[in-house]
């Protein structure tokens, strides 16, 4: 990359981070009840003027709204993400417990589901509305059509009843302490999670080997009298390439965000856990500051997939 | 001379939901080593499918139904596909009509040439070697640059020289050359038509020059195939066809090209109309609702390919023969 066009980059990123900082702050405070209301339910209501005010302040929310925004914006500036007004425990000591569990979550689904759906993906493009093709891209409706909760319900009653096996009984047991024991936590989420992303990263895999393998190059390597094999590799899906690329790091990128729904079924401590239970508690600080985080990591996540566009097409790297 | 390539009444037809549309329909020439032999024709005359049944290229959907195909003493419609493999690349090599395209963008220039010479038993070194070989025999200056350049780096010309590299590494016996120089600059398009002439001279490489430009035809074919709706309308050698057109479609395509100084201009200045769709000939000769001088027998028999000396035609009524009904 030019010196210019990594400014250019570098500008985008920070705009785009300036809009989602705003639009979190915003529909934060739109949201019925506040930060006194989720901390004491309905006795809130008994509160007294005086109480009321002194509680406000100490949560900080009596502020005009847009020193509340740019008094955050100052402190995650410094680096600085915020206090829980729940827990009392910092920001940026919550988000490092729970990014590593769900890292890892992400990284497992994309290792199981990226190759699945690639390979899926050529096995139908190789044969074209034939049974294998039909078979494949019906499976992959499928997969995305079941929800995560459904598949992931089934898939813990499934292990209970038939194996005695409870992923969500004991405590979680983080990467560092045993691997195995975490990878025997984890393999589940993670395989629930790879479905949909096999569907979707198999979807683009096969349009887009399709259209690759009608290129006029691709008949150069078939009259040079190459093994099926060899075209179908070295051109067809090299040159697929990018617009695979490109969906496996958007899906990576959500999976950065926290899923929700699994760490829940499954009981991990992740992002997703975090942010929920930050919104029920109406506690800005980790709500706000969280969302930042992820949106940070989503667009970094975009630029290595913009950086690997370089590696996979000469005609990129040149400018 | 001996023949390289003998292609006898091939046919192709397309197939689809209502049935096998014939693209090439019985179609026989034959290739001597050293020897041009252009195929002539507009676009959807089945030319360049000609060019890929030989080739055993042709898309999903088109296959040969009849005819043969020999190279040397073997029929390649009877190979399997690893033997046809074999085969194609070696001994049997295209190029195509558009440089930019027919390249894999991902992949050096100089990987481009060693995988088709590994593909054909070559070692890693010896492919190096001939790769290099090979470019500096199509006239790519310092190889070893261009070797490692990608196709975005080279200009139209070059490419279409990689190309050629690609296709004669193997040094194969028999060149198609599908339009290879519709897609270039004027200047360029007559150094490409040197080299590959130069490249058959020098390794007594067959090569079917595949074109609808009569210019380039006059110039490196020995003979002339004219073909109209998918079949062969016209053969003999070049200059003979250039001299006293028998088809009236051959006469057509000559009457639009401007004439060189001394010749004879052909009775017609142009053809009007469009070519038949391949799915819904006409009955009798698939030329006659173009031709200005179809008869009663044009429409109900269609002219196999006859003898017209010194050449062959399919007409019932040869050009020849109207200045003196007239």
């Amino acid at each position: 990359m030019t010196g210019k066009e990594i400014r250019s980059r570098v500008g985008g990123t920070l705009l785009t981070l300036l809009g989602v900082s705003v639009v979190v702050f915003i529909v934060l405070r739109a949201l019925p009840g506040d930060a006194i209301t989720a901390k004491l339910g309905t006795e809130s209501g008994v509160l007294d003027h005086a109480q009321r005010q002194a509680l406000e302040h100490y949560y900080g929310i009596d502020q005009p709204l847009l020193a509340q925004y740019f008094g955050w914006l100052r402190a995650v500036l410094s680096g600085n993400l915020g206090v829980s007004a729940d827990s009392g425990q910092s920001v940026t000591s919550m988000l490092a417990a729970a990014l590593p569990v769900t890292v890892e979550l992400a990284v497992l689904a994309t290792l199981l589901g990226a190759p699945a759906g690639v390979f899926l993906g050529v096995l139908a493009a190789a044969r074209p509305g034939r049974p294998r093709d039909i078979g494949v891209q019906g499976a992959a409706l499928l997969g995305l059509a079941i929800p995560e909760f459904v598949l992931g319900s089934v898939l813990v009653a499934v292990l209970a009843s038939a194996f005695g096996y409870f992923p969500n009984a004991g405590a979680f047991v983080p990467l560092t302490e045993s691997v195995s024991a975490n990878l025997g936590q984890m393999i589940y989420p993670a395989a629930v999670l790879a479905v949909a992303f096999a569907a979707i990263v198999m979807r683009t895999t096969r349009s887009a080997y399709l259209e690759m393998a009608r290129a006029d190059f691709v008949r150069t390597a078939q009259g040079k009298g190459l093994a099926p094999s060899r075209v179908r590799l070295r051109h067809v899906l090299h040159n697929a390439g990018i617009p695979i690329l490109t969906i496996i790091g958007i899906q990576f990128g959500y999976l950065l965000g926290g899923t929700v729904i699994v760490e829940q079924i499954f009981a991990l401590p992740g992002v997703g856990r975090l942010l929920l239970n930050a919104i029920l508690n109406h506690d800005y600080a980790v709500v706000q500051s969280t969302v930042l985080v992820i949106a940070a990591i989503f667009v970094l996540v975009n630029l290595v997939v913009d950086l690997l566009y370089r590696v996979l097409d000469p005609r990129v790297r040149i400018s | 001379m001996s023949a390289v390539l003998e292609v006898a009444e091939l046919s192709t037809a397309i197939l689809t939901a209502t049935g096998a549309r014939p693209v090439v329909r019985g179609v026989s020439f034959a290739v001597a080593a050293g020897e041009t032999l252009a195929i002539v024709g507009e676009s959807g005359s089945g030319k360049t499918l000609t060019a890929l049944s030989v080739m055993g290229l042709l898309p999903d959907g088109a296959r040969v139904t009849g005819g043969s195909v020999r190279l040397g003493d073997r029929d390649l419609l009877g190979l399997g596909a690893r033997e046809r493999r074999a085969v194609r690349g070696a001994e049997l090599a295209m190029i195509y009509q558009d440089p930019t395209t027919a390249l894999n963008p991902l992949m050096r220039v100089g990987a481009q040439v060693r995988e088709t010479l590994r593909a054909h038993g070559r070692s890693a070194e010896a492919a190096r070697g001939r790769t290099l070989e090979a470019l500096d025999e199509v006239g790519l200056p310092n190889p070893e640059r261009i070797a490692r350049a990608f196709p975005h780096q080279l200009s139209g010309g070059m490419r279409q020289r990689v190309v050629i590299a690609i296709a004669v590494s193997t040094r194969p016996r028999l060149l198609i050359a599908d339009e290879p120089t519709t897609a270039l600059d004027v200047t360029v398009q007559q150094q490409i038509l040197a080299l590959v002439d130069r490249l058959r001279a020098d390794h007594g490489m067959g090569v079917i020059w595949i074109t609808h430009d009569l210019g380039v035809v006059a110039r490196i074919a020995q003979r002339t195939l004219v073909m109209y709706a998918g079949r062969a309308v016209e053969v003999g050698r070049t200059a003979d066809l250039y001299r006293a057109p028998q088809h009236p479609y051959t006469a057509g395509l000559l009457g639009s090209v401007p004439p060189a100084r001394g010749t004879q201009r052909p009775p017609l200045a142009q053809i009007g109309g469009q070519p038949p769709d391949p799915g819904a000939l006409p009955p009798g000769c698939p030329f006659r609702p173009r031709c200005p001088q179809a008869r009663d027998r044009c429409a109900a028999t269609e002219p196999p390919l006859l003898a017209r000396p010194p050449q062959q035609a399919a007409c019932w009524v040869p050009v020849p023969e109207w200045s003196r009904a007239c």
